[in-house]
């Protein structure tokens, strides 16, 4: 009685009740915990980073040397490991969940600005969370990313920043990306709130008189996926975690870009341009912005509307031609000696490094 | 209007050369010619006091005008054979190309820039040593020969210029035994505009190279960078990752659902 009491007086305060909305018992499935688990990885990215920005120096040698810090203690090694871990999952998790928006038709009327603000902010979190924390670490291939996008950027008529833009690219990383997805976060949010979460094709009854949940049991739902995300997180930083980086060597290109990135080197590779080398990407997004022009039709059950089919084809394209198509063929073209067996031990004894990180929890000196 | 805006172009180079107008005249009326090579190859280990990257060689490119400033070109080799590294400047409208073959290479690398007044350029080609997946080990490259070229004020009027020369690379002093002389290679490129160039010669960028060749020289560094940069497991799983989850996605809600429905 005293709880309910106390529980109330907070409603009352706080308007908990507001956002403790019914849904339907549908969106409590897999597909629709992508979103939410999303935001739980920039969550740990945010707590994760904070912590390694105590230890963060700027600089190209100064970054490059408190990362060999951060490397050579244990517990910031980890720390380390999660938030790169982290960093490589949330593109996997946006783009899974973006594929089940367009699947279940999230994006059609009312919600297709919901949409562009979800595309904006995967866009925001790879252009500005995503890559300028990928040259921060200095390591040989944050060393070229600042060169490459350096490159880029020269080639739009923008001059090279002091340092290589080092300083730039962390204020983008700690600063600007942050805030922005904060901001754009909590309109998608709000949207969310407001539209209400999008029953599923061929369940629209379950918004009126099909079972029904609620927005806080659902989160109850997310924090499972959650915990399934964090322990994900945790062994694999603990087996595999970010060794301490070799300095980098100025001045050659050896290395690739991160995954997500590689499809715009192929471009580079094949018309040696920088200035087309973003085209693979922005054209993907193109075409994720034209996804709620091509099909305005309510009717959101893809079997039975093929304009929806098209949009599905898009992101099937997107994930197929532009991410697998591309980077395979681009390592195919660089390095054809990749595709044997032998290659395939020697990196697998590089990923699967001993579990140094974790036993060193319990037998570290001092 | 044309020879105004030749002198436009042409101007702050002469001035910069510390030509007499009647120099300007003579240069803008007369035909460009020959360019000479006052070409020497030299072993001077005396450079910045470090004796193991000393420069190989040295060419010194002058046109008829005797402008020995004009322009230049070096060719640099570090001792530990893992840079090679050309640096032209450009006092004129040229362009330059530099082709180089290495010996155990099947691969002819070739770069040619066409260069307006007063850049400067810096090649740095670097002739790494690969990691060679199916053999485990560094495979490196024995000898390296090419010729740059270099044409001032367009390649029209004569002005070309070629200079070959022959680099023994030593033989593959990291690869053990029976692996040696098995080499699979490529070189990188470092293309280098110094867009601040000013009167003087500028090779600060080539000195902070020549540096760092030097500490590459640890095989266990160079083989982390190279597995590093050819880590193709992390891009693809990464990848089909997502590949693999996006499809299940598609099958489970476009087809699963409303088929069980």
């Amino acid at each position: 009685m005293a709880f309910e009491k106390i529980k109330s007086s907070i409603d009352e305060r706080l308007g908990l009740s507001e956002i403790d909305y019914e849904i339907p018992a549908s969106a409590n499935s897999f597909g629709y915990m992508l979103g939410s688990s999303s935001l739980f990885v920039l969550f740990i990215l945010g707590i994760t980073g904070v912590i390694l920005g105590l230890f963060y120096q700027v600089g190209m040698d100064a970054g490059y040397e408190s990362i060999v810090y951060i490397s050579s203690d244990p517990i910031l090694q980890f720390i380390r490991s999660m938030h790169w871990w982290a960093a490589n999952l949330i593109p996997v998790l946006m783009m899974m969940h973006l594929t089940r928006v367009i699947v279940t038709g999230s994006y059609k009327k009312p919600r297709e600005i919901n949409y562009y603000i979800g595309v904006i902010l995967f866009a925001v979190i790879l252009m500005f969370a995503f890559f300028p924390g990928m040259t921060l670490a200095m390591t040989q291939e944050g060393y070229e990313g600042l060169s490459e996008s350096n490159r880029i950027l020269r080639s739009f008529g923008i001059r090279i920043f002091p340092e290589g833009g080092i300083y730039v690219y962390y204020f983008i990383h700690v600063m600007l990306a942050p805030v922005l997805i904060l901001l754009l976060f909590s309109a998608h949010a709000l949207y969310i709130r407001i539209h209400k979460i999008t029953p599923l094709p061929g369940h629209e009854e379950e918004s009126t008189t099909g079972p029904k949940s609620t927005f806080f049991h659902h989160m109850k739902v997310a924090l499972l996926y959650w915990a399934v995300i964090f322990v994900f997180l945790a062994v694999l930083s603990i087996l595999m975690p970010r060794t301490v980086p070799q300095k980098p060597i100025y001045g050659i290109e050896v290395t690739l870009p991160p995954w997500i990135f590689n499809p715009t080197m192929t471009f580079e590779t094949l018309l040696k341009s920088p200035l087309l080398t973003p085209l693979p990407l922005a054209f993907a997004f193109l075409l994720l912005f034209l996804v709620p022009i091509i099909d305005r039709d309510p009717n959101r059950n893809p079997l039975e509307n093929k304009k929806q089919l098209l949009n599905i084809a898009i992101v099937l394209f997107i994930v197929f031609v532009i991410f697998l198509g591309l980077n395979t063929a681009l390592m195919f073209v660089r390095e054809p000696k990749l595709w044997t067996p032998a290659t395939l031990n020697v990196n697998k004894d590089h990923c699967l490094l001993p579990c140094t990180t974790f036993f060193s929890f319990f037998v570290t000196p001092n | 209007m044309l020879i105004a805006l030749m002198l436009l172009v042409l101007l702050p180079n002469f001035t910069r050369a510390g030509l007499a107008a009647e120099d300007i005249s003579k240069l803008l009326f007369a035909p460009y010619g020959t360019v000479t090579i006052d070409g020497t190859v030299t072993d001077s280990e005396a450079y910045m006091d470090k004796p193991r990257y000393g420069h190989l060689s040295a060419d010194v490119f002058h046109d008829e005008y005797g402008l020995t400033d004009g322009i230049t070109a070096q060719l640099w080799l570090a001792n530990n054979q893992t840079y090679f590294f050309v640096a032209v400047e450009y006092n004129k409208t040229g362009y330059v190309r530099v082709d180089l073959k290495a010996e155990g290479s099947s691969r002819l690398f070739s770069y040619a820039a066409t260069v307006t007044n007063g850049s400067q350029v810096a090649y740095q080609v670097y002739i790494f040593e690969r990691y060679d997946f199916t053999e485990h080990s560094f495979k490196k490259f024995s000898n390296l020969t090419g010729q740059v070229t270099i044409a001032v004020a367009g390649k029209e009027s004569g002005g070309i210029t070629t200079v070959e020369f022959a680099i023994p690379l030593g033989t593959s002093a990291y690869v053990p035994g029976d692996k040696a002389g098995k080499y699979v290679g490529e070189m990188f490129l470092f293309f280098s505009e110094n867009d601040s160039f000013t009167e003087k010669p500028n090779y600060r960028t080539a000195e902070m190279l020549f540096y760092t060749a030097r500490d590459i020289d640890d095989l266990e560094e160079l083989e982390e960078i190279f597995f590093h940069s050819y880590d193709f497991v992390y891009i693809l799983s990464w990848t089909l990752f997502m590949v693999v989850g996006v499809v299940f996605v598609v099958w489970y809600y476009a087809w699963y659902v409303p088929k069980k429905k």
